[in-house]
């Protein structure tokens, strides 16, 4: 469909189920891997591949919610669809807050998993997308110096150049010339486009008050 | 008749004169025929030698004598006379015609006078002679009759003599025989003072002859009498004798329970003198006597029915408790046939009871009878069989009508049964999630399945394959719900015990089929171990389930709080011993406290919060009413163990 590459990855200890929705998954031709535990899953390797989880809650072991958090210490972000015999609010709860992307009851509409599979590849490839962003942002910060980064957070105060040099306690001209250079390494159009890069790399303005 | 019988009698007197005249006529006829005769011998004798001899007297002396001394005085003068005559006759002087007066004269006169003197003195003498005979004859008479009576005395004296040796040696007997007994042996006058008191009396009582002697025997003794002692004297001195049953105290207070006899004795005067009192303690065998008693009474007085009978059945002994059971009176049970008055209900065939009767010498079992009012009965029976002398087979059968007792036993296991349907349900309830799991997952499979199978056809080139096993996968998963709901339906059923012969792993299989959402809900590992090729075991296969799930739901429950350790359930079955099989559930939870361990299996005993504590108590009477044993050990390195054996039945049983 939208992404061949993409892996469906399958984990639920019910054989049956796992066979149903392999066929299901592959017949809208998406790729399918299955595990009958969130052990047999951890021990692939590799997960960090586009794709998504459709988790069974109930697992035996490590728990479909453990995995989630377990995904979420390792810092992989693969988009989890739990399934699950009979959802308790509390459980649904939780797994939403900690980021999954839907939560269905079986039986459930296979046009509503499916659904969810396309939501929870669209915001895997994003997500994906958003990383790469980041990560190119972040080696662009990471390349000022110092010196540049604090007129960087001064800057994006919205403080003029004459403020600025009062606060930092040095001339004009040097920080027109260390605005320049933040400019260029951090690849910004304008100041508006720079307050952006901050607010993403989450960067705090200096604050005179 | 008085005249005829005295006519009678004179004539008889008479008579008698006559024999005795004509007696005496004989005798006088025999006297002096011997005179006559004497001197005609002599006559005849002095003829014949008067060639000789001119001697003529001396040969009728004799005849003379010879006459008055065997005849008397008359047939002597006779003779005197005879003689006389014969000498003057042939002896005087011829030729002169009696003449007396001659020269021959004064020679006949003297020889009639000395004859005559002669004949005298030979009847004097033979008198004198007869007397003096008569004299010493009589003397002699008496003198024997006096030596007679002498000896008699004599003897008498010496009988006397031995008779009172013997009295004497009898008395010694008897006073040594009296104190050799252990009998007790005393004697008291008229006024009940003691005057013997033998060794048994000493030994039995306390007290010496001297102590006893001269006391009141009722107040030494303060003897206790079955009835009045005027009853008793007065019955002593009509019949001589008394005998019965009395208590004495004895000279250290404790009591003594005697056999007493008395016997009263009189003197030559017939007049009771004194009484000789017996007493034989039976105080011990009083005591046998009265346990003896209350054993025939217990015989008697149970409310066990107790009949004996002899082969085939005819009734030989019937107690009160069988009256009392059966309805029917001892006369109207003896000689009939047990079996055919009480229509018995055996459980065995006859043959069979009788082999077993005659190889064991008993037989136990239940026993359906009938009672007189035709109430059916169920008794608990127990038959010892008894050998008589020769073929005689007696049997004592003894029966105790447990029907209350069964119908009791029925309630009690209808409502065991209802129990473990309720906790069977309570556990089922506690499970719901689990169930509801099992039901849903083929149901999540089937729609996926549908979908997917659709979906596979739904291609601009449909993919018939894949849509075929999703089919297939279906109608798979169809089966596996309806196998999940009739489980369910099982478990839920309300039904009484259905023995069957059942695989115990399936029985494991089918509950942790059902069990197992559960215990991935409390993310417990479960793990089986099932020997292959395991008897089958007899046994309701509701209640095994219930039995098992119950250990898996609690193994579960006991590791829910564990949080620094693994949760392991491993349910395993084996072989046990040599003839049956085992099941253990075993946990890795916090174990099992001793004090717990006491009580684990008592009903209404639970640690958990909202449990009913009848879940162990329930499973316990089950796997016991199949004949097993259910019990709890620590398991290692942690947690509990719960393990049961059933007995395998034998091949032959049907």
């Amino acid at each position: 469909m939208t992404d061949a590459a993409a892996t469906i990855f399958v984990v639920d200890d019910d054989e049956s189920i796992r066979e149903a929705l392999k066929s299901l998954i592959s017949s809208v031709g998406l790729l399918v891997e299955t595990f009958a535990s969130a052990q047999e899953f951890l021990q692939r390797g590799g997960q960090d591949v586009p794709g998504c989880l459709v988790l069974d809650v109930r697992l035996p072991g490590l728990s479909g919610l453990d995995l989630q958090s377990e995904l979420a210490n390792a810092n992989m972000y693969t988009p989890i669809i739990f399934l699950t015999g009979h959802g308790d609010i509390p459980m649904t709860v939780r797994a939403m807050k900690a980021g999954a992307v839907e939560f269905l009851t079986k039986p459930f509409r296979e046009q509503d998993l499916l659904d969810a599979i396309q939501q929870a590849l669209e915001l895997d490839r994003t997500e994906r997308q958003h990383r790469v962003e980041m990560a190119e942002l972040r080696s662009r910060y990471n390349s000022l110096t110092p010196r540049e980064s604090e007129v960087m957070g001064e800057v994006i105060t919205g403080l003029l150049n004459k403020q600025i040099a009062a606060a930092l306690g040095t001339s004009e001209t040097t920080i027109k010339l260390h605005r320049a250079q933040v400019m260029q390494k951090m690849r910004a159009d304008s100041l508006a486009d720079l307050v952006r890069m901050a607010e993403k790399l989450g960067i705090p303005s200096t604050k005179h008050y | 008749m008085s005249r005829e019988v005295s006519a009678h009698t004179g004539e008889n007197a008479g008579m008698l004169k006559l024999d005795s005249l004509s007696r005496r006529v004989a005798h006088a006829t025999w006297r002096y025929g011997l005179a006559i005769v004497s001197v005609a011998v002599a006559l005849a004798i002095t003829s014949y030698l008067e060639r000789y001899t001119t001697l003529r007297t001396p040969l009728f002396y004799i005849a003379i004598i010879i006459s008055a001394w065997f005849s008397g005085m008359g047939p002597g003068l006779l003779a005197v006379a005879l003689s006389t005559l014969a000498l003057d006759y042939y002896f005087a002087p011829r030729g002169q015609t009696p003449a007396v007066g001659d020269e021959s004269r004064p020679f006949i006169l003297l020889f009639s006078l000395s004859a005559i003197f002669a004949c005298w003195i030979c009847v004097q003498r033979r008198r004198a002679e007869k007397a003096l005979k008569n004299a010493r004859d009589e003397l002699a008479a008496r003198v024997e009759e006096r030596t007679a009576k002498l000896r008699r005395v004599n003897e008498e004296l010496h009988s006397e003599i031995a008779e009172s040796k013997r009295m004497e040696e009898k008395l010694r007997e008897r006073a040594d025989l009296l104190d050799l007994t252990h009998d007790t042996v005393f004697v008291r006058d008229m006024n009940d003072v003691i005057t013997y008191w033998n060794r048994g009396a000493e030994e039995l009582y306390g007290w010496s002859s001297k102590e006893a002697i001269g006391q009141s025997s009722h107040i030494l003794m303060q003897t206790i009498f079955p009835k009045s002692l005027e009853e008793i004297n007065k019955e002593l001195l009509r019949t001589g004798r008394w005998e019965g049953e009395l208590i004495h105290t004895k000279r250290d207070q404790t009591q003594v329970t005697v056999a007493s006899r008395w016997s009263l004795q009189h003197d030559d005067q017939k007049r009771p003198v004194a009484i000789l009192e017996t007493n034989n303690d039976i105080t011990e065998r009083k005591r046998v006597e009265e346990a003896l008693q209350r054993h025939a009474n217990m015989l008697e007085q149970t409310h066990d029915a107790i009949l004996a009978w002899e082969f085939p059945g005819t009734i030989m002994y019937w107690n009160r408790g069988a009256e009392q059971l059966y309805g029917f009176s001892r006369e109207e049970a003896f000689g009939q046939l047990s079996h055919d008055i009480l229509h018995t209900e055996h459980p065995l065939p006859t043959a069979v009871f009788e082999e077993i009767l005659a190889r064991d010498g008993e037989w136990t079992g239940e026993l359906t009878q009938t009672t007189r009012d035709g109430r059916k009965i169920i008794v608990e029976s127990r038959h010892v069989l008894m050998r008589e002398a020769g073929d005689r087979r007696l049997v004592l059968e003894a029966n105790r009508d447990i029907t209350e007792r069964k119908r009791a036993e029925d309630a009690i296991q209808k409502a065991q049964a209802e129990l473990a349907h309720v906790t069977r349900v309570a556990s089922l309830g506690e499970m719901t999630a689990s169930i509801a799991h099992e039901v849903n997952q083929p149901l999540a499979a089937i729609v996926t399945n549908a979908n997917a199978c659709l979906r596979w056809l739904a291609h601009r080139s449909p993919n018939l394959d894949e849509a075929c096993q999703a089919a297939t996968r279906i109608i798979k998963e169809g089966n596996r719900a309806s196998e999940v709901i009739s489980r369910v339906r099982g478990l839920v059923k309300k039904s009484d015990p259905d023995k069957d012969k059942l695989h115990i792993n399936d029985v494991i299989l089918e509950v942790i089929a059902l069990a197992r959402s559960e215990v991935v809900r409390h993310r417990v590992v479960l793990q089986t171990q099932l020997s292959d090729g395991l008897p089958l075991i007899l046994g309701d296969r509701i209640q095994m389930q219930q039995v098992i799930l119950n250990l898996i739901i609690n193994a579960v429950e006991a590791m829910s709080q564990i949080t620094d350790g693994p949760r392991e359930l491993l349910v395993n079955s084996a072989r046990h011993e040599s003839n049956g099989v085992l099941v253990a559930v075993r946990d890795s939870g916090a174990g099992l406290q001793s004090d717990i361990l006491d009580h684990l299996f008592d009903a209404f005993y639970t640690t958990k919060p909202d449990g009913m504590g009848m879940g162990l108590a329930i499973s316990r009477s089950i796997i016991e009413a199949h004949g097993g044993k259910l019990w709890a050990s620590a398991n290692s390195p942690r947690g509990a163990v719960f393990q049961f054996s059933l007995p395998v039945p034998p091949e032959k049983l049907p």
